[in-house]
């Protein structure tokens, strides 16, 4: 007995005009949507600012193939990342699939027969499960769980629809394709088989089958054609963009903003042309999940701004320019309120699962707003102030060194050599919750023996204030005057307490220049507890500590702090959101001058979080996070359970004095 | 047609020891030409940053102003910085010479059919609105709406035009704070009449009208400082020492000259004064970016650690 073939006949049952038309429609919709997904390639390449250097081909292409196998980034939302991955695992395998049968029937190739056939049917079925469940997972979230981030828009949910459409109609059509003969070697088609037998069972004969089977085969073909041509539409379309902006993300460290030439163009996204391609690019590569919204301190106080606004925005802006005569200024489409909310902490950049740099985006609408002129009271004084007094706060440069009253930090002399140097910053001279952190660090420098020298009156704001608001010109002009008083004393090392002083200084100043090492009093106070130096300050209480965002998400430095807490205390409680996830205190990019209302404060939701660890102090980095987070400690119901210190107060406390006895 | 003159200036130095900014009069003066009449308008800048600023602004014709010359116009906003050295003379000078009227402390003006509308303020909330027939002259008040801001990009793009533009940001030495006459009203401005130059001159004692028969010192810093601690130490504000005695002769009228062999601690001789009181200016002897700020009294060479600046 001649065993039977264990393969299957490719377009059997379905008349020759039927699979005419679907390779004409097929063809046409790819052929259009390829059309489509040019001419907004070409609109894109109507951005005149030069891109940043992308990463070299390989490993763009290696970070693609990474980001999709692993969904790492995806998956920092754990329930969407799962249900992403399924999904487009499932439909990967899917396209194999039907790339097999492509071959098989177009080609000479002869392969699809046999034990190759089992194999594969069996993997292509399970494919279609998996991606089945993915859908089902994301309309669970959209149409149950309501999730909250979501775009609320009836489009949204389409494309999970029609791809659940296109894989159920898949699974029926195999069933009544099986359900004609019922071959047993068809097993392997689990899901295909299985619904074989239940219409088997329902009484369908074989005629019934093969007319079901034509008539799901050309639905089957209508959808996926309809599929096909959607593709270059807004949601479809990330599956195009989402990867290709994630490979040709930033390189930059997520604190460190672009410089722009001032040249003849003046800095600032005053209009589309004003972008460059990426930005344009992460316009279309959105997919609203609302991630950015999610974790905007912003949005979480209800200030007007919401992140993923801004990133549609420019693609709305981006549609209408389609007539390329459209040349309307960007600024204007954003509520002012909403730019001026952001405090450039970055939580938006670092959760985007598609790479998008978007506060990056307000910072250069901010820089347009600045060029036109129209900015708020508060925006213009700190302008002012930095540049007429050096720094934000308006006080006299002069008064500058009152911090150190009873203390004597060795001053630099003109012309002397610097090996390091302890940059106090602004926060640290004028503020007076600064003031304690600068005190304490000389204190323990001195205690420790370590030769530095600071510069006095001669130091000037780093102008990061400024640029974080839109002013580049006055940065950049801080930057030099800055690069060029520390370049005559010939400095090697630059510490500092402030993270966004040390950013600054650390991965913007080198474009001007600048070429000493940078490193912030964590790093610096975990430096010497390696070396033995900061023995015997252990027994505090319970602490907590928050992570200054300049440092945490936008330096990753996230160790260097604990390794010095935990070897004061057994007692370190994270609070919910830390490391590179930790929420912002409030008071970056301008916004300790800026307080744009919402229904709740930042550093209050902060503050609460704190205390709700059962910490009786919260532990930070940053001066600015000390004033904000001693702000919202007065909000709480118990203003006396939490207190409210720099890692180099509670050092300085426990370390022993100079003389041996404890201070 | 309405021929607008705007007048500007940075003026005075910020009373901090900063860089001077333009005044906020200055910028609302601009702004409100500007804003009602239109970019075709006169701006007179009195010093290099003011006309940057104007050109930055936007204003499309910027000129020199020197010894209150300007051409003919309708309305002359003036701002604060644009006074110059002779404060509220100056918009009194130009009304003068052109026979307009003359208005202070305005916040806004708008055209009407029979002139302009001009808007004072009155002070803790009132203000009024005059009718007034053109020519006219306005100093602004600092409590003007300000105008738009303009970016340090666009000033250092107008600095491209104009050579004599002293660029902020860049200036070696901090100032000192500045000292700000008090002005003497009341009666001894009451009994004055006339020109505007005599009453401002009664107005600061600079006049005989004026009935003031004190004598102008006129002198170096350190003259001024030691007048300064004669005086405190004669009106009981500081203890007098026999060594801080001032002898008023030599220095008084012009062409004083101060003494070189006295030496620097004049002040004080106590470390733990205040760091101001130690305060002195730069030595002629000392290069431009040294050793600026308080006085170094008392340092240990090898510290590197002057206390006056702890």
């Amino acid at each position: 007995m001649m065993e039977v073939e264990v393969t299957r006949e490719i377009f059997g049952n379905i008349p020759t005009w039927l699979v005419s038309s679907f390779y004409v429609l097929a063809f046409t919709a790819c052929g259009g949507a390829a059309v489509a997904l040019v001419r907004r390639s070409r609109v894109r390449h109507l951005a005149r600012r030069p891109a940043e250097t992308p990463a070299p081909l390989p490993a763009r292409l290696t970070s693609i193939v990474g980001y999709l196998i692993f969904h790492k980034q995806l998956r920092r939302d754990r329930f969407a990342g799962i249900a992403h991955l399924l999904t487009v695992y499932g439909f990967t395998i899917l396209i194999i699939g039907t790339s097999i049968v492509f071959l098989e029937h177009q080609t000479p190739l002869h392969f699809f027969f046999g034990n190759f056939y089992r194999v594969a049917s069996l993997i292509i079925d399970l494919g279609g499960l998996v991606f089945i469940a993915g859908l089902l997972m994301f309309l669970w979230r959209r149409h149950v769980r309501r999730a909250e981030q979501l775009l609320q828009a009836w489009w949204m949910a389409s494309l999970a629809w029609l791809l659940l459409v296109i894989a159920i109609s898949g699974f029926l059509l195999e069933g009544a394709r099986i359900a004609t003969t019922l071959p047993d070697f068809e097993r392997w088609s689990a899901v295909g088989y299985a619904l074989a037998l239940a219409l088997h069972t329902a009484g369908f004969s074989a005629q019934d089958a093969l007319a079901w089977h034509r008539l799901l085969w050309g639905f089957h073909a209508l959808v996926c054609v309809l599929f096909f041509a959607l593709i270059p539409w807004p949601f479809f379309a990330h599956m195009v963009y989402g990867a290709a902006s994630w490979a040709a993300r930033s390189r930059r460290p997520l604190a460190q903003l672009r410089t722009p030439q001032l040249t003849d163009t003046a800095p600032g996204a005053a209009n589309l042309q004003s972008l460059d391609w990426n930005d344009l690019l992460h316009a279309d590569a959105c997919t609203t999940c609302g991630r950015c919204n999610e974790v905007c301190p912003a949005a979480a106080a209800n200030k007007p701004l919401r992140p993923r606004a801004i990133v549609l925005g420019i693609r709305e802006a981006l549609a209408d320019f389609g007539g390329v005569t459209d040349r309307s200024e960007l600024p204007e489409r954003f509520d002012p309120a909403a730019l001026w909310s952001c405090t450039t902490c970055g939580a938006c950049n670092e959760v985007c699962p598609v790479g998008i740099d978007v506060y990056g985006k307000i910072v250069e609408l901010r820089r347009a707003r600045v060029e036109q002129g129209s900015i708020p009271e508060q925006a213009e004084a700190v302008f002012e102030a930095t540049s007429s007094a050096f720094n934000p706060f308006g006080k006299s440069n002069s008064q500058r060194m009152a911090w150190a009253h009873g203390l004597k930090p060795p001053i630099a002399e003109p012309d002397e050599e610097i090996e390091l140097l302890y940059w106090i910053g602004c926060a640290g001279s004028f503020d007076p919750d600064g003031q304690s952190v600068s005190r304490a660090m000389i204190s323990i420098l001195d205690r420790l023996g370590i030769r530095y020298r600071i510069l006095g009156c001669r130091e000037r704001c780093t102008g990061e204030p400024a640029r974080r608001m839109g002013e580049e010109g006055l940065f950049q002009q801080c930057a030099r005057d800055n690069i060029a008083t520390l370049s005559g004393h010939g400095v090697k090392t630059v510490l500092t307490h402030c993270p966004h002083c040390f950013n600054t200084m650390k991965n913007e100043y080198p474009e001007f220049g600048a070429s000493f090492s940078v490193e912030h009093h964590t790093q610096f106070l975990a430096r010497m507890m390696a070396e033995g130096r900061l023995d015997g300050i252990e027994g505090h209480d319970r602490l907590t500590y928050h992570d200054p965002c300049y440092l945490g998400r936008g330096n990753a430095e996230t160790e260097a702090p604990r390794i010095v807490i935990q070897a004061m205390t057994d007692a370190h409680v994270e609070m919910p959101r830390h490391g590179r996830e930790s929420f912002c205190c409030g008071a970056g990019g301008g916004s300790l001058w800026l307080d744009i209302a919402g229904s709740d404060r930042i550093e209050n939701i902060r503050a609460r979080e704190a205390a709700g660890t059962g910490a009786k102090t919260v532990v930070t980095g940053c001066p600015f996070c000390k004033v904000m987070l001693e702000a919202g400690r007065q909000a709480l119901p118990d203003p006396g359970s939490l207190a409210v210190k720099d890692l180099a107060e509670i050092v300085a406390e426990r370390l022993p004095a100079l003389d041996g006895s404890s201070s | 047609m309405t021929r607008v003159a705007v007048v500007v200036g940075s003026g005075l130095p910020l009373p901090t020891d900063g860089i001077p900014g333009l005044p906020c009069s200055d910028r609302s003066a601009l702004s409100i030409a500007m804003t009602r009449f239109g970019d075709d308008i006169e701006v007179y800048g009195g010093d290099g940053q003011a006309r940057c600023y104007a050109h930055a602004a936007g204003a499309k014709s910027v000129n020199a102003f020197s010894d209150t010359e300007i051409g003919s116009f309708d309305i002359a906003l003036i701002g604060r910085g644009g006074c110059g050295e002779r404060g509220d003379l100056t918009p009194a000078l130009l009304a003068e010479r052109h026979g307009a009227a003359l208005a202070y402390d305005v916040i806004d003006v708008d055209q009407s059919t029979e002139g302009f509308l001009v808007t004072r303020d009155l002070g803790r909330g009132a203000r009024d609105i005059l009718r007034v027939r053109d020519p006219i002259v306005v100093l602004i008040a600092e409590t003007a709406e300000r105008g738009p801001y303009v970016s340090r990009y666009r000033l250092n793009a107008a600095r491209a035009k104009f050579d004599d533009c002293a660029i902020r940001g860049e200036s070696p030495t901090p100032r000192w704070e500045p000292t700000t006459p008090r002005v003497r009203l009341g009666h001894q401005a009451s009994r004055v009449s006339g020109r505007a130059t005599d009453r401002i001159n009664a107005l600061f004692g600079l006049s005989e009208s004026g009935g003031n028969t004190a004598t102008i010192i006129r002198g170096s810093a350190e003259v001024c400082a030691r007048q300064l601690l004669h005086y405190l130490g004669r009106n009981g504000f500081i203890e007098r020492r026999p060594d801080l005695e001032f002898d008023p002769e030599p220095e008084t009228q012009q062409g004083a000259r101060p003494e070189p062999d006295r030496p620097d601690r004049v002040v004080a001789d106590s470390g733990e004064a205040p760091a101001r009181a130690r305060r002195r200016p730069r030595r002629a002897s000392e290069r431009a970016g040294e050793k600026r700020g308080p006085l170094r009294v008392g340092v240990d060479p090898g510290s590197g650690n002057p206390q006056g600046e702890n």
